[in-house]
Protein backbone atom coordinates (compact mmCIF):
# COMPACT_ATOMS: atom_id res chain seq x y z
CA UNK A 1 0.00 0.00 0.00
CA UNK A 2 1.13 3.42 -0.54
CA UNK A 3 2.40 5.89 2.11
CA UNK A 4 -0.74 7.96 2.16
CA UNK A 5 -2.66 4.70 3.38
CA UNK A 6 -5.12 5.15 1.16
CA UNK A 7 -6.31 1.70 -1.03
CA UNK A 8 -4.94 1.98 -4.64
CA UNK A 9 -7.35 0.70 -7.18
CA UNK A 10 -6.82 0.06 -10.49
CA UNK A 11 -10.11 0.56 -12.78
CA UNK A 12 -10.63 -1.94 -15.51
CA UNK A 13 -13.37 -1.66 -18.16
CA UNK A 14 -13.93 -0.54 -21.90
CA UNK A 15 -16.70 1.35 -21.16
CA UNK A 16 -15.59 5.02 -20.15
CA UNK A 17 -19.04 6.23 -18.38
CA UNK A 18 -18.86 2.45 -16.15
CA UNK A 19 -14.81 3.43 -15.27
CA UNK A 20 -15.86 7.38 -14.31
CA UNK A 21 -19.06 6.43 -12.21
CA UNK A 22 -16.59 3.66 -10.45
CA UNK A 23 -13.99 6.69 -9.89
CA UNK A 24 -16.80 8.56 -8.48
CA UNK A 25 -17.57 5.74 -6.04
CA UNK A 26 -14.06 4.48 -4.74
CA UNK A 27 -13.18 7.75 -3.94
CA UNK A 28 -16.19 8.47 -1.71
CA UNK A 29 -15.01 5.38 0.05
CA UNK A 30 -11.62 7.22 0.53
CA UNK A 31 -9.44 4.81 -2.25
CA UNK A 32 -7.38 6.50 -4.61
CA UNK A 33 -7.77 5.53 -8.34
CA UNK A 34 -4.04 4.61 -9.60
CA UNK A 35 -4.84 3.35 -13.35
CA UNK A 36 -7.69 2.83 -15.82
CA UNK A 37 -7.11 0.48 -18.49
CA UNK A 38 -9.92 -0.04 -20.96
CA UNK A 39 -8.66 -3.68 -22.66
CA UNK A 40 -7.62 -6.45 -20.74
CA UNK A 41 -4.21 -6.33 -21.93
CA UNK A 42 -3.63 -3.07 -20.87
CA UNK A 43 -4.98 -3.92 -17.88
CA UNK A 44 -2.31 -6.79 -17.37
CA UNK A 45 0.87 -4.80 -18.00
CA UNK A 46 -0.58 -1.73 -15.87
CA UNK A 47 -1.54 -4.39 -13.07
CA UNK A 48 2.40 -5.03 -13.47
CA UNK A 49 3.52 -1.46 -13.18
CA UNK A 50 1.29 -0.02 -10.32
CA UNK A 51 0.51 -3.03 -8.69
CA UNK A 52 -2.45 -1.78 -6.98
CA UNK A 53 -4.14 -2.90 -3.65
CA UNK A 54 -7.62 -3.35 -5.65
CA UNK A 55 -8.33 -4.17 -9.37
CA UNK A 56 -12.00 -3.62 -9.99
CA UNK A 57 -12.36 -5.76 -13.60
CA UNK A 58 -14.93 -6.43 -15.95
CA UNK A 59 -15.44 -9.56 -18.10
CA UNK A 60 -16.19 -8.41 -21.32
CA UNK A 61 -13.58 -6.67 -23.08
CA UNK A 62 -12.10 -6.95 -26.35
CA UNK A 63 -8.33 -8.57 -26.60
CA UNK A 64 -8.24 -9.84 -23.60
CA UNK A 65 -11.32 -11.13 -21.76
CA UNK A 66 -11.71 -10.50 -17.97
CA UNK A 67 -11.22 -13.84 -16.61
CA UNK A 68 -8.44 -14.21 -18.84
CA UNK A 69 -7.05 -11.00 -17.11
CA UNK A 70 -7.96 -12.17 -13.73
CA UNK A 71 -6.21 -15.51 -14.19
CA UNK A 72 -2.92 -13.58 -15.07
CA UNK A 73 -2.90 -11.72 -12.31
CA UNK A 74 -3.52 -14.33 -9.78
CA UNK A 75 -0.66 -16.30 -11.26
CA UNK A 76 1.91 -13.67 -10.47
CA UNK A 77 -0.06 -12.92 -7.34
CA UNK A 78 -1.84 -14.43 -5.74
CA UNK A 79 -2.72 -12.64 -3.28
CA UNK A 80 -3.75 -9.72 -5.64
CA UNK A 81 -7.50 -8.51 -5.01
CA UNK A 82 -9.96 -8.33 -7.80
CA UNK A 83 -13.44 -7.96 -7.71
CA UNK A 84 -15.24 -8.33 -10.72
CA UNK A 85 -17.65 -6.01 -11.62
CA UNK A 86 -19.99 -6.71 -14.61
CA UNK A 87 -22.75 -7.85 -16.01
CA UNK A 88 -21.90 -11.34 -17.19
CA UNK A 89 -23.67 -13.36 -14.22
CA UNK A 90 -24.39 -16.60 -15.11
CA UNK A 91 -23.39 -19.66 -13.09
CA UNK A 92 -20.77 -20.65 -15.19
CA UNK A 93 -18.70 -17.56 -15.22
CA UNK A 94 -19.53 -16.53 -11.52
CA UNK A 95 -17.98 -20.23 -10.50
CA UNK A 96 -14.78 -19.51 -12.88
CA UNK A 97 -13.51 -16.31 -11.55
CA UNK A 98 -14.41 -17.38 -8.26
CA UNK A 99 -12.78 -20.94 -8.56
CA UNK A 100 -9.68 -18.68 -10.03
CA UNK A 101 -9.19 -16.04 -7.39
CA UNK A 102 -11.62 -13.16 -7.59
CA UNK A 103 -12.59 -12.06 -4.53
CA UNK A 104 -16.21 -10.75 -4.62
CA UNK A 105 -18.23 -10.34 -8.04
CA UNK A 106 -20.99 -7.71 -8.17
CA UNK A 107 -23.35 -6.97 -10.73
CA UNK A 108 -23.09 -3.86 -12.80
CA UNK A 109 -26.99 -3.02 -11.80
CA UNK A 110 -26.76 -3.42 -8.00
CA UNK A 111 -27.27 0.21 -6.40
CA UNK A 112 -24.29 1.89 -5.77
CA UNK A 113 -24.99 1.95 -1.53
CA UNK A 114 -24.95 -1.83 -1.68
CA UNK A 115 -22.48 -1.48 -4.05
CA UNK A 116 -19.97 0.63 -1.83
CA UNK A 117 -20.77 -1.75 1.36
CA UNK A 118 -19.91 -4.81 -1.14
CA UNK A 119 -16.26 -3.33 -1.95
CA UNK A 120 -15.38 -2.00 1.51
CA UNK A 121 -16.58 -5.48 3.36
CA UNK A 122 -14.14 -7.19 0.48
CA UNK A 123 -11.10 -4.53 1.09
CA UNK A 124 -11.95 -4.95 5.27
CA UNK A 125 -12.04 -9.15 4.75
CA UNK A 126 -8.75 -8.74 2.77
CA UNK A 127 -6.74 -6.37 5.28
CA UNK A 128 -7.87 -8.24 8.10
CA UNK A 129 -7.09 -11.89 6.36
CA UNK A 130 -3.76 -10.77 5.59
CA UNK A 131 -2.95 -9.19 8.68
CA UNK A 132 -3.98 -12.42 10.00
CA UNK A 133 -1.62 -14.29 7.84
CA UNK A 134 1.13 -12.13 8.35
CA UNK A 135 1.01 -12.80 12.24
CA UNK A 136 1.03 -16.46 11.87
CA UNK A 137 4.59 -15.63 9.71
CA UNK A 138 6.22 -13.81 12.44
CA UNK B 1 -34.45 -54.27 -24.43
CA UNK B 2 -34.52 -50.75 -27.12
CA UNK B 3 -37.24 -49.09 -24.61
CA UNK B 4 -35.22 -49.87 -21.40
CA UNK B 5 -32.19 -48.09 -23.93
CA UNK B 6 -34.63 -45.79 -24.73
CA UNK B 7 -35.51 -44.74 -21.49
CA UNK B 8 -32.21 -44.40 -19.90
CA UNK B 9 -30.91 -42.12 -23.30
CA UNK B 10 -33.52 -39.74 -22.24
CA UNK B 11 -33.04 -39.57 -18.74
CA UNK B 12 -29.50 -38.88 -19.08
CA UNK B 13 -30.05 -35.90 -22.08
CA UNK B 14 -32.98 -34.70 -19.90
CA UNK B 15 -29.91 -34.57 -17.10
CA UNK B 16 -27.77 -32.93 -19.49
CA UNK B 17 -30.59 -30.62 -20.67
CA UNK B 18 -31.02 -29.59 -16.34
CA UNK B 19 -27.24 -29.10 -15.88
CA UNK B 20 -26.87 -26.95 -19.02
CA UNK B 21 -29.96 -24.88 -17.83
CA UNK B 22 -28.08 -24.34 -14.15
CA UNK B 23 -24.84 -23.36 -15.79
CA UNK B 24 -26.57 -20.49 -17.91
CA UNK B 25 -28.78 -19.47 -15.23
CA UNK B 26 -28.60 -15.39 -13.98
CA UNK B 27 -27.66 -15.14 -10.48
CA UNK B 28 -28.90 -12.05 -8.64
CA UNK B 29 -26.44 -10.34 -6.40
CA UNK B 30 -27.79 -12.25 -3.03
CA UNK B 31 -27.26 -15.45 -5.01
CA UNK B 32 -23.94 -14.61 -5.84
CA UNK B 33 -23.06 -13.29 -2.70
CA UNK B 34 -24.26 -16.69 -0.97
CA UNK B 35 -22.02 -18.61 -3.12
CA UNK B 36 -18.89 -16.45 -1.88
CA UNK B 37 -19.59 -17.08 1.04
CA UNK B 38 -20.48 -20.81 0.95
CA UNK B 39 -16.76 -20.55 -1.12
CA UNK B 40 -15.52 -18.97 1.95
CA UNK B 41 -16.74 -21.36 4.76
CA UNK B 42 -15.29 -24.52 3.32
CA UNK B 43 -12.49 -26.01 5.04
CA UNK B 44 -9.10 -24.92 3.29
CA UNK B 45 -6.99 -28.63 2.62
CA UNK B 46 -4.42 -28.98 5.06
CA UNK B 47 -1.03 -27.27 4.25
CA UNK B 48 0.59 -30.31 5.97
CA UNK B 49 -0.87 -32.75 4.79
CA UNK B 50 2.55 -34.59 3.23
CA UNK B 51 3.52 -34.52 7.41
CA UNK B 52 0.64 -36.44 8.50
CA UNK B 53 1.57 -39.03 6.06
CA UNK B 54 4.27 -39.69 7.39
CA UNK B 55 3.60 -39.30 10.84
CA UNK B 56 0.56 -42.00 10.03
CA UNK B 57 0.44 -45.22 11.79
CA UNK B 58 1.01 -47.20 8.60
CA UNK B 59 4.37 -45.76 8.47
CA UNK B 60 5.77 -47.45 11.85
CA UNK B 61 4.89 -50.67 10.03
CA UNK B 62 7.76 -50.55 8.14
CA UNK B 63 9.76 -50.09 11.11
CA UNK B 64 8.37 -53.67 12.78
CA UNK B 65 10.21 -56.59 12.24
Amino acid sequence: MSTSNKPRVLLVDDEDHVRTLMKVVVSALGFDVVAEASNGQRALSMFHDTQPDITILDMNMPITTGDEVLQGIMSTNPQALVIMLTSVVDVQSVERCLDLGAANYIRKDTPIAEMKTCLLETWNAHTTAHEETHEHAV
Amino acid sequence: MNTRYDLQTMLEELDEDIAGFDRTKKLSQDDIQRRIQAKRAKPQPHANNTQLRVDSPFTHDQESP
